[in-house]
């Protein structure tokens, strides 16, 4: 019981301070998977360990892991698109360098929690290809596309 | 009156006899029936979701695409979808099948068969495999999306699948697909 309401702090302070500075659901994705570590799976926070501890913080990062990527995944393409656009409009690359490492690297892989089953996390690669094969087409056909502002210098 | 008195006795042996071997069978076959604990371990077998495959084959997406994007990203999206068809179809087949496999054990050595519902289980399995055959074979010739009523058809009958062996097994805490819509045409 005290584990459960441990975590539940912990997990609703993640969702006021944290998570909602980040913009965008694909950003809280990449986020949330860059506090697990590479080797062991473990998720790991300081700020959030020092005040609920270890074990709190990292069941809370994992329970938010895994409820953002089951909300991407029940997007529709159109409004992954949006997230794409949200997260790439936010300054953390170029859209056309964004799309080349996304693309040959496929680093969206990696950020799949490991509770997620195994036609889920098919789906999500799936819809991400399309997302970036559907950018790619607007980023070279600025013209054709619907809400290219976000492809503008 | 000694024969009388031998009958009375082989009589009551005999008795004893059927008692002992009637009580034996009972428990027996109250010891082959799985309790539910094993049941439910049984069918945690996490049947795909039917929102997942609704999501899968959602035709606004396929418009969305056709729209937005040109040949060669339609033709990879429905390549896409047509394999994730097909691994959530095989997927549910093979979990059906534990589940068959599963509940022909628990049945085997078990003296309270109802037939009539052991056929109807059968029925619905060779429907089941008979779909997913068809589904198979009709998502290579006309494609993911024109499958989408069948996939919705083989929830359904998953369902009743699950429904008539819970009922069977006599256990009630089966988790039969939450979300399983009722067979559409």
């Amino acid at each position: 019981m005290a584990k459960q309401i441990g975590t539940q702090a912990a997990i609703a302070d993640l969702k006021k301070h944290t998570l909602p500075g980040l913009p965008g659901d694909i950003a809280r994705l990449v986020y949330l998977a860059a506090t697990r570590d590479y080797n062991t799976g473990r998720y790991y926070h300081e700020g959030l360990s020092h005040i609920y501890t270890q074990e709190f913080a990292a069941r809370a990062l994992q329970e938010c892991h895994n409820d953002v990527f089951q909300d991407l995944v029940r997007l529709s393409i159109e409004d992954l698109l949006v997230q794409f656009e949200l997260y790439v409009s936010s300054g953390c690359a170029q859209a056309d360098e964004f799309i080349d490492f996304w693309e040959k690297a496929e680093p969206y892989r990696v950020a799949i929690p490991l509770a997620s089953d195994p036609i889920s996390a098919q789906l999500f690669n799936s819809n991400v290809k399309i997302a970036l094969a559907i950018l790619r087409h607007r980023e070279s056909n600025p013209r054709n596309s619907s809400p290219a502002a976000w492809l503008q210098p | 009156m000694i024969p009388a008195l031998f009958s009375i006795v082989v009589g009551v042996l005999l008795l004893g006899i059927l008692a002992y071997w009637l009580f034996s069978e009972r428990s027996f076959a109250t010891d082959a029936r799985p309790s539910t604990a094993e049941t439910s371990k049984a069918l945690r077998l996490e049947l795909p979701s039917a929102d997942l495959i609704e999501r899968v084959l959602d035709p606004r997406d396929l418009a969305f695409v056709r729209k937005e994007s040109p040949t060669e990203t339609l033709r990879l999206f429905e390549q896409e979808r047509r394999a994730l068809a097909i691994s959530w179809l095989r997927h549910t087949r093979r979990q059906v099948g534990q589940l068959m496999s599963y509940h022909a054990a628990a049945v085997r050595e078990n003296i309270n068969l109802r037939p009539a519902l052991e056929i109807k289980l059968g029925l619905h399995y060779v429907r089941f495999l008979v779909l997913c055959e068809l589904i198979l074979g009709l998502s290579y010739i006309r494609g993911p999306f024109q499958i989408r009523l069948m996939m919705g058809y083989v929830v359904g009958v998953t369902a009743q699948l699950c429904g008539v062996s819970d009922k069977l097994l006599g256990a009630t805490q089966f988790s039969t697909p939450a979300s399983a819509p009722p067979p559409t045409q």
